[in-house]
């Protein structure tokens, strides 16, 4: 599988495909931009701009559709590698990149921000945090009972995600019902709607430096998905790499979260696809991931704000294309798939 | 290696695009000029706007009523779904069916909005000028904002001066105050003279059972000067349930036992005629429970154009022998012919004040967002 002519194949397919479809998604959208206009605003952005009959036109397509097409981009494939670097290091297909709570963490650290502050960046800082803390939290419990550490460690994850869960809900219990509260059901149904450039560099800093950690122990992924005795006759500190994957999963998906609102689905079915794709090999599977995962989001985020006017949230979206095929997958990998 | 050259590769990639995006900042303009005009918002800020425009956003389901009550629904090009299952509304105005639908219940569509014919000022709620990022993408357009919403009645006549002042309609928005304040008038004066303890407790459900009014709202105002104890806020208690709770528990509905319960959604009293344990309250037990009427709005609703007909009818409904000279049907006839042009029918007059005419309340479409 892993001959020289297939992986340059493979990677050159993973950095042109990202460029194609960001793209095409600045060309489609529900305001009607002929083709040629886009390449004169493409060509000669800064001077069609001067025009005011164009600057529209121009904040449109540079503004508006690149920083969402950018953001769509970074926010799936951050989502689907941790998503994929987790499958692999607790070896159980049924985990996403919320696994261990960074999503209701989060979740609950933007509600606390929409409710008492009420301004971006205490929204963005405060889900991080609490994205990171719950995160932690599932790590303190995987702790506590040594012998089976993967185990707890999911386990973990779903009771602090429970938790958290109920802390959202009590949130939005006390939370003013006509200003505060709509705020957070959309925040908590996943958006791109409000990307700009500002939060599109704040969402890459983390996405790059958890999706760089998780690109350098990928080879170690590997062997931890052996099972841990295994890995630890091959010489790897097992709960080292653990550790790293898991503070670069939550740090990409934190930051992937603060700023888009939590987007289901994609890092559970993004890594199955790819597996399908390109195999079991964790050195293969997670850079095809990122950029098969930014692709996905890109794609559904273009149909969420164009098919109709009243854009349709993200996470109805991702469920609607993701749910059916993770049945089809399901099906697949009972009769001998990959897993 | 090639794969680490692709990360590098990536990271490279988004860098360059955020430089090429960087976008430069226009202050807003506030400097007179002949066509233009300067108004104050409900959130205390100055917008230029272009005299009498000629497209208007609305994206604030009270203001395209407001608008188009004026005479101007033909200027709206964009509006928020919810105006277009303000069924009465779209009957006496089919015209609001051409206008762009830009919001759902969501968020706004921000190319849809910016496309032709493009609106010249914007009118929103603060649910959406709130929101930094959105405004962000919206200051891009350098279409003028002007965010409205009122929290008593006092606001709710200075809110439709603004929307006169901006549409050239000062002398439509000067007759629709006046009315409002001739029937504030005449509810209060009649109504002063009821001694503090004779006065009917009531409670306002709000789209739920236990949903009431909000401390510091037009619907809190308005059934204060309808001269009733609203049981919402009894006594001392007001303090302590603060602006961010609207909910009341059973228990505490129950122990409150108001006499009177006005209802503004047909699936509330439902839910009250099939559940027996609401059958003992005092305002069940002696059938004084009303739906109120409904017609471009929920009457009485926080955000409701027809706030002074809510004050009368309800004034009517719980203190009749101090109203007997108002017929409410006439009221409502000469209301929507006076205002709306609109000459209602028998059926319709009907259908209005049976409150389950027009439309039956459904998540957010009546919230008036």
């Amino acid at each position: 599988m892993l001959n020289k002519r297939y992986l340059k194949v493979l990677t050159s397919a993973c950095i042109i495909l990202p460029v194609v479809f960001i793209l095409i998604s600045l060309f489609i959208g529900r305001y009607d931009l002929g083709i040629k206009d886009i390449f004169t605003i493409l060509v000669n952005g800064q001077n069609w701009s001067l025009d005011p009959e164009h600057a529209i036109e121009y904040s449109l397509v540079y503004e508006i559709r690149l920083p969402r097409a950018l953001l769509a981009f970074i926010v799936g494939g951050a989502l689907s590698i941790s998503g994929g670097a987790l499958q692999g290091m607790f070896r159980n297909p049924l985990v996403d990149s919320g696994m261990l709570g960074v999503s209701a963490g989060a979740g609950f650290g933007a509600c606390l921000g929409i409710i008492f502050f009420h301004n971006n960046f205490m929204i963005y800082t405060l889900a991080f945090l609490f994205g990171i803390i719950a995160v932690l939290l599932s790590f303190i419990i995987g702790k506590i009972y040594d012998s089976a550490p993967t185990v707890t460690l999911v386990l973990g994850g779903v009771v602090i995600s429970a938790i958290f869960s109920a802390l959202i809900s009590f949130m939005k219990y006390v939370a003013d019902p006509l200003e505060k509260l709509p705020t957070i059901t959309f925040w908590l149904m996943g958006s791109l709607s409000r990307a700009n450039f500002q939060d599109t560099a704040i969402a890459l800093i983390p996405i790059a430096v958890g999706a760089l950690g998780i690109m350098l122990v990928r080879w170690q992924i590997n062997v931890l998905s052996l099972g841990d005795r295994e890995a630890g006759t091959l010489g790897v500190n097992t709960g080292l790499c653990r550790a790293i994957v898991i503070v670069c999963t939550s740090i990409a998906t934190a930051g992937a979260v603060c700023v888009s609102g939590t987007i289901g689905w994609v890092g559970l079915i993004i890594p199955h696809i790819v597996r399908m794709i390109v195999g079991n090999d964790n050195r293969v599977l997670l850079p095809v991931c990122l950029s098969v995962g930014g692709c996905f989001l890109l794609i559904v985020d273009l149909i969420a704000r164009s098919i109709v006017s009243t854009e349709i949230p993200l996470g109805v979206l991702t469920a609607m294309v993701g749910g059916p095929f993770f049945i089809v997958i399901l099906k697949r990998t009972k009769g001998g798939g990959s897993w | 290696m090639n794969k680490k050259i692709f990360v590098l590769f990536a990271v490279f990639f988004f860098l360059a695009s955020f430089w090429a995006g960087c976008a430069k900042k226009t202050a807003a303009d506030l400097t007179p000029e002949e066509g233009y005009i300067i108004v104050t918002d409900y959130l205390g800020k100055k917008v230029k706007i272009k005299e009498n425009p000629d497209y208007i956003g609305s994206i604030f389901a009270v203001a395209s009523h407001v608008l188009a009550m004026y005479g101007d629904v033909e200027k709206i090009v964009a509006i928020s779904e919810g105006n277009t299952r303000d069924y009465l509304f779209c009957e006496i105005y089919p015209q609001i069916l051409r206008a762009r639908i830009v919001k759902g219940s969501n968020t706004l569509n921000i190319e849809e909005l910016a496309k032709q014919p493009r609106p010249e000022v914007l009118i929103l709620n603060p649910e959406v000028t709130l929101d930094e990022s959105m405004m962000k993408q919206l200051d891009k357009f350098g279409i003028p904002i002007v965010t409205i919403a009122y929290d008593n009645v006092e606001q709710q006549q200075q809110i439709m001066e603004l929307l006169g002042t901006i549409t050239g309609r000062e002398k439509e928005a000067a007759a629709y105050n006046e009315y409002y304040r001739n029937i504030v008038e005449l509810v209060t004066s009649r109504t002063a003279e009821i001694p503090e303890g004779e006065r009917k407790t009531v409670y306002h459900a709000i789209n739920e059972l236990l949903r009431t009014d909000q401390a510091d709202t037009l619907s809190e105002d308005w059934l204060n000067l309808v001269g009733v104890e609203n049981v919402a806020f009894s006594g001392e208690e007001r303090e302590s349930i603060g602006t961010n709770k609207s909910y009341l528990s059973l228990e505490e509905l129950l122990q409150r036992n108001p006499e009177y319960m006005i209802i503004n959604g047909g699936d509330v009293l439902d839910y009250i005629e099939a559940s027996p344990q609401l059958h003992n309250l005092k305002a069940y037990r002696e059938g004084n429970i009303y739906l109120l009427p409904l017609g471009v709005s929920r009457w009485g609703h926080p955000y409701s154009i027809e706030t002074p007909l809510a004050i009368l009818w309800t004034a009517k409904t719980i203190y009749p022998e101090l109203f007997t000279d108002v017929d409410m049907e006439k009221e409502t006839k000469d209301f929507y012919l006076n205002f709306f042009d609109y000459e209602l029918s028998d059926s319709q007059v009907a259908k209005i004040l049976s409150g389950r005419g027009y439309k039956d309340i459904k998540g957010s479409g009546e919230s008036g967002i």
